[in-house]
C-alpha cells in the first residue's frame, strides 16, 4: 500500500470507527487490569473483537478484516499468557475468535469474488472520492505555489520598476520574509574585488546583529561557504554548527537556516540566507522557491546595475559632448568638421566668419555642432550633401597641401602639426591660417576630418611689414654708407690732395723758405698725406669704389686676395659662366654677404682653405663660399641665428631675402662650412 | 687733357702743369663723358684720366677713347693700387697709372715717361699685372716678324723686361732717339699707344713670354 492509499483510507470516518471500536473493546478487555481495584463488573470478552473485524471486511474488504483480526489476536494474548488464570482456556478463546474472525474474512473475499459487480460501483465510487481527494489537495498545493509565485512575480515586478540596486536589495528581504514565511532574512552581495560578501539587507535581525555578519569572507562561515561552493545549504540548528564563525549568530538565537547562492548568468553573485529562531524543517519546495526567488533578486539587481552603468556612461558621454560643443561653439579658433571627400559638416562662427560665409544662406543650420550628423551621411539623415565643400576656399595650390596632409593622416604618418594654410575668402582676399586637422575614427574606420585653423593674416601681415621694414633699414644703412663713402672719396680725399699740391707748391720754392719751416711744410704735407691715407681706407671700408668701378668680380678677387696675403688662409676665386655687371645694389649686397663669409672664415673658421664660386647664368647668379674649418651647429631658423647672437649670419639671410633669392648654410662641427647665395639677378 | 671731377683737385694740378714749358692743357673735362668727347674733339698726346667719375667712370671712358683712337695715351689717377684696378685700366688700353697722392713732379715725370714711350709701372707690379694676359697656349713667335722688323722686336723684347729707353739703347748701340722712333714704329703698327699697350699685346699674340719680361 502506498502512501496515497494511507492517506486515503485515514480520511475515511469508517476506519476511525474501527478503530474507535478496538481501542474501547482492548480497554474492555484490560479492564481488570487497567483497574484492579474493580473492574466495574466488566469481563473480558474477546467475542466483541468480531464486531470491528467484520465491519472492517464488510467496508474494506477481506485483507483489511484478516489483518484486523491478527491485531485483535496480538492484543489479546498478552491478556491470555499474563493474566488470565485459566491459560489454555483464554488461549483458546482468543484462538477462536481469531479463527472466526479469519474465516468471516476468508468467507468475505469468498463473497468479495462473487459480488463483484456489485461492488464494482462502489470501488469505482471510492476511486473517485481517492483521485477527487488527491486532485483537491494537489490543486491547493498548485493554488499555495500560485501564491507563492505570484508574491515573488510581484516582488520581481517590483524590483524591475525600482531600477535601483540599494533599493532592490533593501526591499527584497521584507519580500523574501512574506514570502517564505519566515522571521530573519539576509542578503549578502559578492564583491569580486575583496572577496567578500557584504551585508546589503536583512529583515528581523537586530543592526548589531547585521553589522557582526557584515563582510564575511568568501569560504567564512555559512554564507561564506554558499558563496564559495554555490550549493545550497540547510542547518537544523545553527547554533551548534561548527562552521559558524561569527558569534553573534548564536546570540541572536538562530536556530534553523536556509542559505541558498544568488546567481547571474551561471556566477554567484551573493547569497540569500532565510532563518528561524526555532526548528524548522525546511522542504525541498521551499528550498527551490528560495533559489528561485534568490536568482530572481540577483537578477534584479544585476539589470538594474547595468541600467544605471548605462545611464551613468550615457551621462559621461552627454557631458563629454556637452563640453566638446561647448569647446566648439565658444572658440575663438574656427573649427570645421568635413567628410573624407570635402564636404564641411559642421563649422562654428568663428570658422563662417574665416570663411567669410553667412551661415544664414547655408540650408540645414551648418553652424553648431551635432554629433548625430557627426560623421555626416547624408542619406542616414535624409539630407542632401551641404553645399559647402573644403574645395570653395582652398586654391589650387592650397588643395594638393591639404591632400598631402590628408594622406598622411589616414596612413598614419607623421606630420608636422600645425601648418600654413592659404584660404581664399568669399570675397576673394586671401587669409594665411595655422591649421591643425586631425583624424576623426569612429569604430576604426576614418570617417572625417576636423579642423582647427588660427587666423594669422595680420601676424603674417606684420611679419611682411617688418621685413620690408628691415631691407628699407638695410638699403638706407647701404646707401648712406655709400653717400659717406663718395662725400668722403670724392670731397674729403681731392680736398686733401689739392692741399698736398699747394704744400708742395710752397716746398719747391724752398729756397725762399727758411730750412726749419720747410721742414716744418714737409712735416705738414706727410701728416696730410696719412690723413688721405686714413680717409680712404674709412671711405673703401663703408663703400669699396673697387665694386663701382670695377664691378663684382673684381671685388670678389680683392676679398680672395687680402684673404690669402693678410690673414694667410688659402682661398681661390672661381667664376663660372659669362660675367656681366649686376645691378649696383645686387652687387652690394652680394658683395656683403661675401664679405661677412670671409669675415668669418677668417675669425672663426680655423680653415686653412676656402674657395669662392660665382655662376654667372642667364637669370640668376649662385654664389658659394666653401671652408675646410671648423664648422657650427646649425639652427633652426633666422630668428634662432638672431638669437643666438649670430647676427653676421642673420645678416646674410637677410640680405639675400633683400635680393629675391636664398640663402642656405651646410655646416658641421668638424666638417667645414658652405654657403650658397641664390639670386635672380 | 685733363679729367677730373673735382674742380679744387683739378685747377690745382692743371696750375702746375701749365707751369712746365713742354706742357700744355689742351682741355679740362669734369666727367666721363664730357673727357671721350673732349678726346674726340682734342685729340691731345696724353690724357690724365680720373677713375671715379660720374656719369661714366675713368675705366670706361678709357675704353671708349681707345676704340675710336687706339693710339691714344691715356695716363690714369687712382686711389688704390690693387691689382684689379692695375689689370682693369690696363685692358681697357690705359698706358699706365699714377696713384693720386702723388706729387706733382711725379705726375709731371710721368707724363713725359708715357709720351716717350716708356713705362710708369713699378717693374714687380707690371710683371704682376702682365701675368694674367699671358696667353695660355705656348710660346708663338711665327707672324710676329711679318708685322715688326727685327730691330723693333728687339726693342720691344728689351722694353717688356722694363728698361729704360735709355738703357735700351746702350744696350742695342742705338740713340734713345732711334729707340723712340722704334716704339712709335710699333705703336703704330700694333694700334696702341703705350709701351705696357704693346707688351699686353705681344703676351697676348704669344710673341713674348713671361720669360721675356724678366
Amino acid at each position: 500500500m502506498d502512501r496515497t492509499a494511507v492517506t486515503a483510507i485515514s480520511r475515511n470516518p469508517h476506519f476511525w470507527v474501527i478503530l474507535a471500536l478496538m481501542a474501547i473493546f482492548s480497554v474492555h478487555h484490560y479492564a481488570e487490569q487497567i483497574w484492579p481495584w474493580g473492574s466495574f463488573g466488566l469481563v473480558a470478552y474477546p467475542v466483541l473483537y468480531l464486531i470491528p473485524v467484520v465491519y472492517c471486511g464488510f467496508i474494506f474488504g477481506a485483507t483489511a478484516a484478516l489483518v484486523t483480526a491478527f491485531t485483535a489476536l496480538l492484543i489479546m494474548l498478552p491478556r491470555a499468557v499474563f493474566f488470565s488464570s485459566n491459560l489454555p482456556g483464554a488461549l483458546f478463546e482468543a484462538g477462536i475468535v481469531t479463527l472466526i474472525g479469519v474465516l468471516a474474512g476468508l468467507m468475505l473475499r469468498v463473497r468479495e469474488g462473487k459480488m463483484t459487480t456489485g461492488r464494482d460501483r462502489e470501488i469505482v465510487a471510492e476511486t473517485l472520492t481517492l483521485t477527487k481527494n488527491k486532485l483537491r489537495s494537489q490543486s491547493r498545493k498548485v493554488m499555495s505555489y500560485e501564491k507563492k509565485l505570484a508574491m515573488v512575480g510581484s516582488v520581481c515586478r517590483q524590483f524591475v520598476h525600482s531600477l535601483n540596486v540599494e533599493q532592490v536589495l533593501h526591499d527584497a528581504p521584507r519580500k523574501v520574509s512574506d514570502v517564505m514565511n519566515v522571521e530573519v532574512v539576509l542578503v549578502f552581495q559578492l564583491c569580486e574585488e575583496a572577496k567578500e560578501l557584504n551585508l546589503v539587507g536583512h529583515e528581523g535581525v537586530s543592526g548589531e546583529f547585521a553589522r557582526g555578519v557584515d563582510k564575511l569572507k568568501v569560504g567564512e562561515g555559512l554564507n561564506g561557504w554558499v558563496a564559495q561552493s554555490g550549493e545550497p545549504l540547510l542547518i537544523r540548528d545553527a547554533s551548534t554548527d561548527p562552521r559558524l564563525t561569527r558569534e553573534v549568530v548564536s546570540q541572536e538565537g538562530i536556530k534553523s537556516m536556509l542559505i541558498v547562492p544568488m546567481r547571474c548568468e551561471e556566477e554567484v553573485r551573493g547569497t540569500l540566507c532565510i532563518a528561524s529562531r526555532e526548528y524548522r524543517e525546511f522542504v525541498n519546495d521551499e528550498v527551490e522557491l528560495l533559489i528561485t526567488v534568490a536568482n530572481e533578486i540577483c537578477m534584479c539587481s544585476e539589470n538594474a546595475r547595468l541600467y544605471h552603468e548605462q545611464a551613468r556612461m550615457m551621462e559621461q558621454v552627454r557631458a563629454s559632448e556637452r563640453s566638446y560643443r561647448e569647446l566648439f561653439e565658444s572658440a575663438h579658433d574656427a573649427i570645421w568638421i568635413h567628410d573624407l571627400h570635402g564636404n564641411i559638416m559642421a563649422a562654428n562662427e568663428p570658422a563662417a566668419k574665416l570663411i567669410g560665409f553667412d551661415p544664414e544662406e547655408i540650408p540645414g543650420g551648418l553652424l553648431g555642432y551635432d554629433s548625430e550628423k557627426v560623421p555626416y551621411k547624408p542619406d542616414e539623415y535624409g539630407l542632401s550633401p551641404l553645399p559647402l565643400n573644403v574645395k570653395s576656399f582652398l586654391s589650387e595650390e592650397s588643395l594638393s597641401l591639404a591632400r598631402e596632409m590628408r594622406d598622411k593622416l589616414l596612413q598614419g604618418h607623421m606630420a608636422v602639426q600645425p601648418y600654413e594654410q592659404q584660404i581664399v575668402r568669399a570675397d576673394g582676399t586671401m587669409a594665411t591660417v595655422m591649421l591643425t586637422t586631425n583624424l576623426i575614427a569612429r569604430d576604426g574606420e576614418p570617417k572625417a576630418f576636423q579642423n582647427i585653423a588660427r587666423d594669422i593674416s595680420k601676424e603674417k601681415q606684420m611679419q611682411e611689414n617688418m621685413r620690408l621694414y628691415i631691407q628699407q633699414i638695410t638699403r638706407a644703412q647701404e646707401e648712406e654708407s655709400s653717400r659717406i663713402a663718395r662725400e668722403l672719396h670724392d670731397s674729403t680725399a681731392q680736398e686733401l690732395i689739392a692741399l698736398l699740391h699747394q704744400v708742395e707748391g710752397l716746398l719747391r720754392d724752398r729756397a725762399k723758405l727758411p730750412l726749419s719751416e720747410a721742414k716744418a711744410l714737409w712735416g705738414v704735407h706727410e701728416q696730410v698725406k696719412g690723413i688721405l691715407q686714413e680717409v680712404r681706407y674709412f671711405s673703401r671700408d663703408l663703400r669699396p669704389s673697387i665694386l663701382d668701378d670695377l664691378g663684382l668680380r673684381a671685388a670678389l678677387e680683392w676679398l680672395v686676395e687680402q684673404l690669402e696675403t693678410e690673414h694667410k688662409v688659402e682661398c681661390h676665386l672661381i667664376v663660372v659662366g659669362q660675367e656681366r655687371r649686376l645691378a649696383s645694389e645686387a652687387e652690394v649686397m652680394i658683395f656683403r654677404i661675401v664679405q661677412e663669409a670671409i669675415r668669418n672664415i677668417r675669425k672663426h673658421s680655423q680653415a686653412s682653405k676656402s674657395e669662392v664660386t660665382v655662376k654667372f647664368e642667364r637669370e640668376e647668379t649662385t654664389i658659394t663660399v666653401k671652408d675646410n674649418g671648423v664648422g657650427f651647429q646649425l639652427l633652426e631658423s633666422v630668428g634662432d641665428l638672431t638669437r643666438a647672437g649670430k647676427l653676421g649670419l642673420a645678416g646674410m639671410q637677410e640680405r639675400a631675402q633683400l635680393l629675391g633669392g636664398s640663402l642656405s648654410i651646410q655646416s658641421e662641427p668638424g666638417r667645414g662650412t658652405t654657403i650658397v647665395v641664390k639670386a635672380p639677378v | 687733357m685733363f679729367a677730373e671731377d673735382h674742380l679744387v683737385l683739378r685747377q690745382s694740378v692743371c696750375a702746375f702743369l701749365q707751369r712746365e714749358k713742354d706742357l700744355v692743357v689742351v682741355g679740362e673735362a669734369g666727367d666721363g663723358e664730357e673727357a671721350v668727347r673732349l678726346a674726340r674733339e682734342l685729340n691731345p698726346d696724353v690724357i690724365i684720366m680720373d677713375i671715379s667719375m660720374p656719369k661714366l667712370n675713368g675705366i670706361e671712358a678709357t675704353r671708349q677713347i681707345k676704340a675710336f683712337q687706339p693710339l691714344a695715351t691715356i695716363l690714369m689717377l687712382t686711389a688704390y693700387d690693387y691689382d684689379q684696378y692695375v689689370s682693369a685700366l690696363l685692358e681697357a688700353g690705359a698706358a699706365g697709372y699714377l696713384l693720386k697722392d702723388v706729387s706733382a713732379s711725379q705726375l709731371i715725370d710721368g707724363i713725359r715717361a708715357v709720351h716717350r714711350g716708356e713705362s710708369v709701372l713699378h717693374p714687380v707690379i707690371a710683371r704682376k699685372v702682365l701675368e694674367r694676359f699671358k696667353r695660355s697656349e705656348g710660346y708663338v713667335q711665327e707672324g710676329a716678324l711679318s708685322l715688326l722688323t727685327q730691330r723693333e722686336m728687339d726693342v720691344l723684347t728689351k722694353a717688356a723686361k722694363g728698361l729704360s729707353n735709355k738703357d735700351i739703347a746702350q744696350e742695342l748701340f742705338l740713340s734713345v732717339h732711334t729707340v723712340e722712333s722704334h716704339l712709335q714704329g710699333i705703336f703704330n703698327k700694333f694700334g696702341v699707344g703705350s709701351r705696357i699697350e704693346a707688351v699686353i699685346q705681344a703676351l697676348k699674340k704669344g710673341w713674348l713670354t713671361l720669360d721675356d719680361l724678366s
